[in-house]
């Protein structure tokens, strides 16, 4: 049941493109600003670029989040699944693997511009990258989904999905930021594992709690 | 499968739509829901479906409560809705192929199906490009590859041409044979009249 | 009013009204630990017990929020809708006199400290628990909505306090709040206690204000 979800998303993703493109793009046009509006003090780029790594992707998954459960409005098409013998938790979990897919597909597209147009250095671990990005970017659509299925249904949902994440998501961007800028400075992993815990503890946390309160959240 | 509703309620706004509203339906009953607009009949499909929360009371088919959080008892009831309800950037095919996976059934013969109710010609078009009558069409091929013991049809013959609604019809009347359970909403009491056993007439609070 | 019609409620408020007054003249009148700060220094003992009172609220709406999930019981959508804008007060006291004690106690206006910032993340995950309750749809629904953010809201913030806490070590140090408190003498203990009891009044007042206010309202 859960990969039919999923598949399904994907398949529809897959004709249109239109999720990934867009949060690319926009990341992209962040990255722009940002390397613009830090031109005054180059120096000091390297220095916060942990940190506006971490306010692309949040920004670009708000983004990503909007648009992927504007597909089950359109056409109240999810009156096909609502209606339907289906655990509505799976269903979440279903949009936090397509959440998930979709924004790390966007992010290995803008990070390579992002470090070049911010002229960073890449002298770390491409795995340990790779675990941050995977790990900081579940946490930010664990909750995430949850808000977009809160907001699913509701009036002014474009606004309410970033009012509500931003402040929601604050210990994901303070403990994936600390780790990007440890592994930037090449520390060992012991000593930002700390970090590491708290987004998998919020992954966890926000997961176990989206699954079992979506089946309420999703009823008109 | 009879379908039971005890002392429902649900406001929205404030405003009560249903106020300790019962009723009782038998297996094979077919019953016709009139009513002016904003009596609830579509509410009260919806409710039944599981699309749409209860504020109190109880919706019972067979034994099993339809809005507790077991999704175990919509495997038998198909809400056919006047919305689309479907992915238009999917085919056809590939909506029935997914709504007939959430209720575990076999998606082989869908193209049969299609070419039934005439939608054979258009099964691997994007949704976004069928007509009214053709989602009617799709939603019709829905229900039957779902075969399920109770069916909730909202307006079914909305935006159907001749050879549609005679479709439909006749559909009906196999459903009817094999003793399925329907609730249909219409405003053409003529038709209600004529094609159910009962019709229930819904008042605004 | 109907509700001060009755005696009990009368009564209730005049035990509040009499403790704030004794409150506040003893924080008033008090000699300040630290003649730097005047009687800014006393600000202490309203800021915490106000704070202790704001996350309790907020606990409150957490609790009534799984109650209305798994009881359907309007009462307690309305009793965490009387936490959540109570607490919300408190907060923004809290978020008031932070700055007015931090300035002469540290010099500067906004400290990043780990419980003042988890605060400020809060609030404003609460600003947006009242736009989704203002602009959300139908209140039926958004009833539904509102009981997963106020339990998503606490369910953050041991995240938020871990993250924030270890974010800045250097603000960890409190030597200012030593110098209230000396083994020999326990009246500032005692103080910060009734400061909080007499809140705790004051409080439960104005939410059975509130809800007795929401429940005319929809009776209506």
């Amino acid at each position: 049941m859960l990969i039919h979800f999923i598949l399904k998303d994907l398949k529809i993703e897959w004709r249109s493109k239109e999720i990934i493109t867009s949060m690319f793009i926009f990341g992209l046009s962040i990255t722009l600003i940002f390397a613009l509006a830090f031109q005054v003090a180059p120096m000091l780029i390297r220095t916060f670029a942990p940190g506006l790594l971490w306010v692309v992707i949040l920004f670009t998954s708000v983004l990503g989040l909007n648009r992927l459960f504007s597909l089950e409005r359109e056409e109240h098409a999810m009156w096909s699944w609502t209606s339907a013998p289906v655990d509505r938790g799976i269903v979440y979990i279903s949009k936090v693997i397509s959440a998930l897919f979709f924004v790390l597909m966007s992010e290995i597209l803008f990070i390579v511009p992002f470090f070049i147009f911010l002229n960073l250095p890449a002298n770390f671990s491409f795995f340990q990258f790779s675990l941050i990005l995977f790990l900081g970017t579940g946490a930010i659509v664990s909750v995430g989904c949850l808000i977009s299925g809160i907001t699913l249904q509701a009036g002014l949902r474009d606004v309410l999905i970033p009012i509500l994440l931003f402040p929601s998501a604050s210990p994901v961007a303070i403990a994936a930021t600390k780790c990007t800028e440890s592994l930037f400075d090449q520390k060992p992993m012991t000593e930002w594992n700390f970090w590491f815990l708290i987004l998998g503890s919020f992954f966890v946390i926000f997961g176990l709690f989206g699954y079992m309160v979506f089946n309420r959240i999703v009823e008109e | 499968m009879n379908l039971q509703v005890t002392n429902l309620s649900k406001s929205f706004y404030y405003s009560p739509v249903f106020q300790s509203f019962s009723l009782k339906i038998e297996s094979g009953e077919k019953i016709g829901l009139s009513g002016p607009n904003g009596s609830g009949k579509t509410t009260l499909l919806k409710m039944i479906s599981g699309i749409m929360s209860i504020d109190s009371g109880e919706i019972r088919i067979g034994e099993n409560d339809v809005n507790s959080d077991d999704p175990d008892p919509r495997k038998n009831l198909y809400y056919l809705g006047h919305s689309v309800g479907l992915y238009p950037s999917l085919t056809g095919h590939e909506n029935l192929a997914f709504i007939s996976g959430l209720y575990g059934k076999t998606s082989r013969n869908i193209s049969d199906i299609l070419i039934k109710v005439k939608l054979g010609s258009v099964q691997d078009k994007l949704v976004k490009f069928y007509s009214q009558g053709m989602l009617q069409r799709l939603k019709l091929a829905t229900a039957i590859i779902l075969d399920p013991d109770i069916l909730l049809l909202d307006e079914p013959l909305a935006g159907l041409d001749v050879d549609g609604i005679k479709l439909f019809e006749s559909v009906i009347v196999e459903w009817n044979e094999l003793r399925k359970t329907m609730i249909i909403v219409s405003h053409d009491s003529d038709w209600l009249r004529t094609n159910t056993d009962r019709i229930i007439e819904l008042k605004q609070c | 009013m109907t509700f001060f019609n009755h005696q009990n409620n009368l009564i209730h408020a005049a035990i509040a009204a009499a403790l704030s007054a004794i409150n506040i003249y003893i924080v008033l009148s008090l000699e300040p630990p630290n003649l730097a700060q005047g009687i800014f220094g006393n600000i202490f003992y309203i800021h915490v017990p106000v704070a202790w009172t704001a996350f309790l609220l907020y606990l409150c709406v957490m609790i009534s929020g799984i109650l209305f999930l798994i009881k359907k019981d309007k009462v307690w959508d309305r009793r965490g809708l009387a936490f959540a804008e109570v607490g919300t007060i408190f907060m923004f006291l809290v978020l008031t006199t932070g700055p007015i004690w931090a300035k002469p106690a540290w010099g500067i206006f906004w400290p990043w400290e780990p419980r003042l910032t988890t605060s400020l993340i809060l609030f404003l995950i609460f600003l947006g628990y009242f736009m989704l309750r203002e602009f959300g749809g139908n209140p039926e629904q958004v009833s539904r909505y509102a009981a997963v953010v106020g339990i998503l809201a606490f369910l953050d913030v041991p995240l938020i306090f871990l993250s924030v806490k270890f974010w800045l070590p250097e603000m960890q140090s409190h030597p200012q709040v030593g110098q209230y408190f000396d083994s020999a003498n326990p009246l500032p203990t005692y103080l910060l206690i009734f400061s909080f009891l007499s809140l705790l009044v004051v409080s439960s007042l104005m939410i059975r204000l509130r809800t007795n206010i929401l429940s005319m309202k929809e009776a209506n």
